[in-house]
């Protein structure tokens, strides 16, 4: 009927629930194996330069109230640049679907169906979002907005079930800083708080344009806080050095916990459910894009394909890594390729556009 | 020997030598002639008598005035009131001292609301609504009078939504007690009634109902449209045209709320919605209509806002267990049995031991026979129903658990579903949430949990991607915070609720009149 639009909650909720992926599961392990009980200045130093990075990012589409990343850099670049540029952005989103979507149906394929193998839980999540791919951009954001209790629920739910059984000791010296482990860890949690460039895709759709900006940044606060709480809550919880030695630590804090009065065994099995919801939005928000991207690219091909090509690449991708490290190698390359898309590519956009005068 | 003859001549009469062959259709091709009306009576009457192919329950009486004026009046039985007809029309046009003309043009007919018609389309139409018409000699016009009056059932209780406290009254066939029921209950001059006739051979009529500065009034176009673009030759009840008019036909999410209430018409009308209303249907279409709109009823808002809020959330258990109880049982039992206690875990593996089925068959068995139990007690006659309860509780219930056909824990979560679907309110999502189940134990019987969970996923995707009339269906969820999230499934207290919800998109936002 009328042109595609979502609101400004909408906005928010797909920011977040890009952002809060596998996060929460692999966050507090891989900052602390760097930062130690500094951990929670890691995080915010991560949110701070992530914050930056979403300014950024909201000055280059400031220039560009109606148009997606495509057509900006063509615009800056030229048609032939700017192809490359937003293929650059579908590798990357790939990247991060087959990577994150490994993870996810390896956690699960070890902490609740251990006889089904990997591939045919692959088969099943990413053909979620392939259903969901189908559809347009305005059912994306109301199905990110009515996951988004479950996924900052389950964030919340870490937080406030482990905070009773925090050791201090665990958590002390707070203000242990070693230069060189601290920059480790703000680069970790910075690459883990990639989810702002979602802004580059649905900044056009957002009807109220004046509010992005404020609601953008605070939305990123927000996740930062609950961070920062996260990572606290595990060190408290497990102490740096068994940290090291769980895969799945926020997984094992449920199994240890024992609520009163739940009935059924294995909380940590209803807690996972809980999570999927979260790894099911970032995946469901990156293969979108990457279909929306390329769709816009390639105008003369059928959607379906796309979709279908997609589904391949990164089926095909997904099953690369043989075992949990290789995919936590995958994980770190992927948020180490994100920086170009994140921050290199606005910055270059920006500079250009600067010197050939299209920014006005 | 004769007697033998005349019953094989009987029995002989009836029987056709062939069959009729597919293409062996006769039409009928006489033109109906519509255009205007002759000056001479006969042929006039003649005319009628062959459009009607002189049908049995068409009354043409030919008159003589006192002045020899040849006339006529024509209505078809059983939809006027003959003897009015006899007191006040026909009485007053033959004992007439002056010219019939005179007196139709003067209005001093006692049934004084006449139609002056001038072409036989107009004849048709007004003499299949119930007129009585009457045509003169020498004229080339007709006059219909408004003598409807039929048989109509009494505004009674409504059979499928029951209330505790609020009105009684429920809509019944008749269209016009129907408007009447809802004009009554708004005394606002923006109240608009706009009519329409749809099916072509049916020729049935519609009302759409909507407060002008309430609604939304893309919403209205939108409907007209919609309502205007049906092409369909008989609409028997309302029910036809929500098939027609949503937006995902092909859904099985009902997106037309259907109720027979006229207290729940008014309050969704002030709400911004649009109601459609046929006739010979004592069904109310309520639109757009929003997924969260199946679990609220009127009642909520005469009972004190606690107990409703209690209330609502023992619907949404209800709905809970009466799509997951058994894809849980399933998967809880088949799959991810390492998440039952253990003093839970034996009883249930004994049994299972038992049973001579695998658990997925025997509990679509279950199932199925919960289905059928249903769709029989439905169909029963009142004086039997009470064999349905005995063959279903007492024979499949206990007889099966004792012959160890099936496990008692599986009946219980089977009962549980089935007790939830009692809660829903709807009908209509009651047989989206039977469905829906279907789909949930085939995830739960694949992949346990996550199975649900991605059926779950599928749905609520699917749900998303719903629009009632432009409004999304799960609107009260995806388009603010948390709290509205929450304040559309509790029940505010009424000296709270001052503003509309806003996903209808209504024009006129709050519901008092001074804005402090």
């Amino acid at each position: 009927m009328s042109k595609e639009q979502i609101n400004i909650f909408q906005l928010r909720a797909i920011i977040i629930t890009a952002t809060i992926g596998i996060g929460i599961i692999n966050l507090p392990r891989s900052i602390s194996m760097e930062a130690g009980t500094t951990s929670w200045l890691a995080v915010l130093l991560g949110t701070v330069f992530i914050l930056f990075a979403a300014l950024l990012i909201l000055k280059l589409l400031k220039y560009f109230p109606n148009h997606d990343i495509y057509e900006i850099s063509c615009m800056i670049t030229g048609v032939y640049f700017g192809k490359i540029i937003a293929l650059l952005y579908v590798a990357y989103f790939v990247l991060v679907v087959s990577s994150t979507s490994r993870f996810t149906t390896g956690t699960v394929n070890i902490w609740m169906l251990p006889l089904t193998p990997t591939k045919v839980l692959l088969v099943v999540f990413i053909g979620i979002v392939v259903f969901l791919s189908f559809h347009n951009i305005e059912v994306l954001a109301r199905f990110s907005s009515i996951l988004l209790p479950a996924v900052v629920g389950s964030l919340i739910l870490i937080i406030s079930s482990a905070l009773p059984f925090i050791k201090l000791y665990n958590i002390q010296p707070i203000f242990y800083i070693d230069p060189l482990h601290l920059a480790k860890g703000v680069q970790k949690s910075f690459l883990s708080l990639f989810g702002v460039e979602m802004l580059f895709i649905f900044y056009k759709y957002v009807a109220e344009k004046k509010q992005v900006k404020q609601n953008t940044l605070l939305s990123i606060s927000f996740i930062g806080i609950l961070y920062v709480a996260l990572t606290t809550v595990t060190i408290g919880y497990f102490g740096k050095e068994q940290l090291k030695l769980l895969v799945y630590p926020i997984v094992s804090l449920f199994k240890s916990i024992a609520i009163p009065y739940l009935i059924v065994e294995r909380a940590e099995l209803i807690f996972l459910l809980l999570w999927l919801s979260a790894a099911i939005t970032t995946v469901g928000i990156y293969f979108f894009s990457s279909c929306y991207l390329l769709t816009k690219i390639f105008p003369q091909l059928n959607k379906g394909l796309i979709i279908a090509f997609v589904f391949g690449v990164s089926f095909y991708i997904a099953q690369a890594p043989s075992n949990i490290d290789e995919n936590f190698k995958v994980l770190e390359f992927t948020g180490n390729v994100g920086l170009v898309p994140v921050l290199f590519i606005p910055i270059l956009l920006l500079i250009v556009g600067k010197l050939r005068g299209v920014l006005k | 020997m004769f007697r033998r003859r005349k019953l094989q001549k009987m029995l002989q009469q009836n029987k056709n030598r062939d069959d009729l062959p597919i293409g062996d259709i006769q039409f009928d091709t006489t033109p109906i002639y519509d255009g205007p009306l002759t000056s001479s009576l006969k042929k006039n009457v003649q005319i009628i008598k062959t459009a009607f192919g002189d049908s049995n329950d068409l009354h043409i009486r030919e008159l003589t005035s006192r002045k020899d004026e040849k006339m006529a009046i024509a209505y078809f039985e059983g939809f006027v009131d003959e003897t009015s007809i006899g007191n006040l029309l026909i009485n007053s046009l033959v004992n007439t001292e002056i010219s019939i003309n005179t007196l139709f043009e003067k209005n001093q007919l006692l049934p004084s609301n006449s139609l002056t018609i001038e072409t036989f389309k107009e004849i048709y139409r007004d003499l299949m609504n119930g007129f009585v018409l009457v045509l003169i000699d020498g004229y080339k016009n007709a006059y219909a009078f408004n003598f409807m009056k039929w048989e109509k059932r009494s505004i009674e209780d409504s059979q499928l939504e029951k209330n505790l406290r609020g009105p009684r009254d429920a809509f019944v066939e008749d269209l016009k007690t129907n408007c009447s029921l809802i004009r009554r209950r708004i005394k606002n001059v923006n109240l608009q009634i706009d009519g329409m006739t749809l099916g072509w051979r049916s020729s049935t009529q519609l009302c759409m109902i909507y407060v002008r500065d309430i609604v939304n009034l893309n919403i209205v176009i939108e409907a007209k449209r919609r309502l205007q673009a049906i092409d369909f030759d008989n609409i028997p009840d309302s029910t036809y045209i929500a098939h027609f008019i949503e937006d995902r036909p092909l859904s099985i999410f009902p997106q037309v709320l259907q109720t027979e209430k006229p207290d729940k018409v008014v309050s969704n009308l002030l709400e911004g919605k649009v109601v459609i209303l046929s006739d010979n249907s004592p069904t109310a279409l309520l639109l757009p209509t929003v997924y969260l709109d199946f679990f609220h009823l009127q009642d909520d808002f005469y009972d004190r806002y606690y107990i409703t809020t209690l209330g609502r959330f023992i619907r949404y258990l209800g709905a809970f267990l009466a799509t997951l109880a058994t894809p849980l049982y399933i998967a809880l039992t088949a799959v991810n049995l390492d998440m039952l206690p253990t003093k839970l875990a034996i009883p249930f593996s004994q049994i299972r031991y038992i049973i001579p089925f695998p658990l997925i068959v025997e509990v679509l068995l279950m199932e199925l026979t919960l289905e059928l139990l249903r769709e029989a007690g439905l169909r029963i006659p009142h004086p039997i129903g009470p064999s349905i309860s005995i063959v279903g509780g007492l024979v499949i219930g206990q007889t099966a658990i004792t012959a160890g056909l099936i496990s008692p824990f599986l009946t219980i979560v089977v009962a549980l579903s089935a007790i939830g679907y009692f809660s829903i309110p709807y009908e209509d999502m009651v047989a989206t949430y039977r469905a829906v189940k279907y789909f949930l134990i085939a995830g739960a019987a694949l992949f346990g949990l996550f199975g649900i969970g991605a059926v779950l996923t599928l749905f609520i995707i699917h749900l998303c991607s719903i629009t009632s009339f432009g409004i999304p269906y799960m609107a009260p969820f995806s388009e603010k915070g948390l709290l509205t999230y929450l304040k559309d499934m509790v029940r505010v207290p009424v000296f709270l609720s001052k503003k509309r919800h806003s996903y209808y998109r209504p024009q006129d936002q709050t519901k008092v009149k001074k804005n402090e």
